[in-house]
């Protein structure tokens, strides 16, 4: 059976998903996207990624591909005579390799607890959040986009944080990228949200979709759904259980968190109104 | 590039980090003046090279600095392709897809798991634990070594390959976690082809006074490792 043509097992959502899908559009690679409902996988995300069951997942022609920084490269070396997305020198390849496993390690650890802390902690963990990407900031020094004059790797890589940063910011109440502390990183979001790719894939940011939102925790463990009580501003576990998720946070941060959590282990962001499948030629 | 350009290892000799860097550096016949660090004292060297982690291992190239152990390996197979020494990474791309989720696979199982029965547990419920994620993560890597081997020597096929050096790295402390806790982490009951696969990658010229295979001698150097990770954390 000759299985053709390339998809992309995905969640609107994640950020890491979102990396593939510019790689892909960056090269003109026609891809069919299948979103996936992340409390409820299908058989065939589970058939193509056994080992850790999680999004995204490349296709191509049959053959699976998991691991969003490994999928991007792969993407580069059958499309290679499309887009550049690697550098070209082996040792600016490996800077920038090592800057992709910084921010994706250590920065987005520092990032996260943002979300969830409150009061002093919170500025403590807004400080550390600013420490961590003013040191990734470095390697923006004296030029547009990470990979230079264009967007490349790492900037495929991190560039989910010119979207969802912000959208961290509001809901959070704090500030982490601003023209004082990170004025690289402030100009290079510009420009990332200027490149055409990332104009055509980012996700809706208004509130109308995420109204709907039902959080389902998608660790091992399977945390519960979270379920507005009644009229309320709040939410509730059910069923109930334990875990890190403050419950007497506002409604508009557990929503984020969720959509944040996509981040961190790649989605848990169940939309029950949104179950999509597009098709990009 | 061609073959020479001088070349530098800041590590430590028990990291597994540091093992794979060495191994892939002997494959590929290259030398290398190799400096073993003091942790707890680190050189002017490893600061100025390494900023961000400030740690092991790292490569110097003419000079320049690579870190982060898988980087570094990549670095070494593009510049050093061709030169006579099979590749690391296979040239298919899927295939290299593939070896680079195993290795990403066996850093994340197999690295947390390490961590976690020799610096990080409390008690002996706790490394048993951590003893035991890492017997499962090495179940899965049994199969994944039927896949990627298809029946010959290495993760890599006939010649070591990526995943073989990333997975090799390990192999010293699994000796002496073995004497620990006095039953094997690759047990060949359990995992026949890595049982297999670890003789003949130990027995490779490449590994040779580079993977140690002292199991006390590495016991007796984990207090200073773990006096190392006390002083990081009280930071």
């Amino acid at each position: 059976m000759a299985e053709k043509g390339v998809k992309v097992f995905g969640m609107w959502a994640s950020p890491m998903v979102i990396r593939v899908e510019w790689a892909l559009r960056l090269k003109g690679v026609a891809y069919e996207y299948i979103d996936e409902d992340l409390g409820n996988k299908s058989d065939a995300l589970l058939r193509y990624n056994p080992v850790t069951k999680k999004v995204p997942v490349l296709v191509h022609d049959g053959e699976p591909i998991a691991e969003s920084a490994i999928i991007v490269e792969y993407i580069d070396e059958v499309w290679k005579d499309g887009y550049t997305i690697m550098p070209a020198d082996p040792y600016e390849r490996a800077q920038a390799r090592f800057w992709a496993k910084y921010a994706d390690e250590k920065c987005n650890a520092a990032i996260f607890p943002v979300f969830t802390a409150t009061g002093e902690a919170q500025s403590k963990v807004v400080h550390e959040a600013q420490q961590c990407l003013k040191t990734l900031e470095k390697a923006l020094e004296g030029k547009k986009f990470f990979g230079g004059d264009a967007f490349g790797y790492l900037d495929i890589v991190v560039g989910w944080y010119a979207h969802w940063l912000p959208i961290i910011e509001e809901v959070s109440g704090v500030s982490i990228v601003t023209e004082e502390e990170l004025p690289l990183m402030k100009a290079w979001f510009d420009q990332i949200l200027a490149v055409d790719v990332v104009k055509e894939t980012l996700p809706p940011r208004d509130n109308t979709s995420r109204k709907t939102l039902i959080y389902t925790g998608s660790r091992a463990q399977g945390q519960g759904a979270l379920v507005p009580v009644g009229n309320t501003n709040r939410y509730q576990r059910f069923p109930p259980t334990a875990g890190n998720l403050p419950e007497s946070l506002p409604r508009q941060r557990i929503e984020v968190l969720g959509f944040l959590e996509g981040f961190r282990d790649i989605g848990l962001f169940h939309i029950a109104s949104m179950h999509q499948k597009r098709v990009w030629v | 590039m061609a073959e020479g350009g001088d070349l530098k290892v800041l590590g430590v000799w028990t990291s597994p980090y540091v093992i794979r860097v060495r191994v892939a550096l002997n494959l590929k016949s290259l030398p290398y003046e190799y400096v073993e660090e003091n942790l707890g004292s680190k050189s002017a060297l490893l600061l100025a090279s390494n900023p961000v982690h400030k740690t092991v291992p790292v490569l110097l190239h003419g000079g320049r600095p690579v870190n982060e152990s898988q980087v570094i390996l990549q670095y070494i197979d593009e510049v050093w392709a061709g030169t006579g020494a099979p590749s690391l990474l296979p040239a298919d791309p899927h295939e290299r897809a593939a070896a680079r989720f195993w290795a990403a696979y066996v850093d994340d199982k197999i690295g947390a798991a390490w961590q976690g029965m020799l610096f990080m547990c409390t008690t002996e419920e706790e490394r048993a634990a951590a003893v035991a994620r890492a017997v499962a993560a090495l179940e899965t890597l049994e199969g994944a070594f039927e896949e990627c081997s298809k029946g010959k020597a290495f993760f890599g096929g006939d010649a070591i390959g990526f995943v073989d050096v990333v997975l090799g790295g390990y192999l010293g402390w699994f000796r002496a976690v073995d004497k620990m806790i006095g039953r094997r982490l690759i047990d060949p009951a359990r995992t026949p082809l890595l049982a297999r696969w670890e003789e003949r990658f130990r027995a490779a010229e490449a590994a040779r006074g580079v993977v140690p295979d002292d199991a006390d001698k590495m016991l007796e150097f984990l207090p200073t490792v773990l006096a190392w990770i006390d002083a990081f954390k009280s930071k």
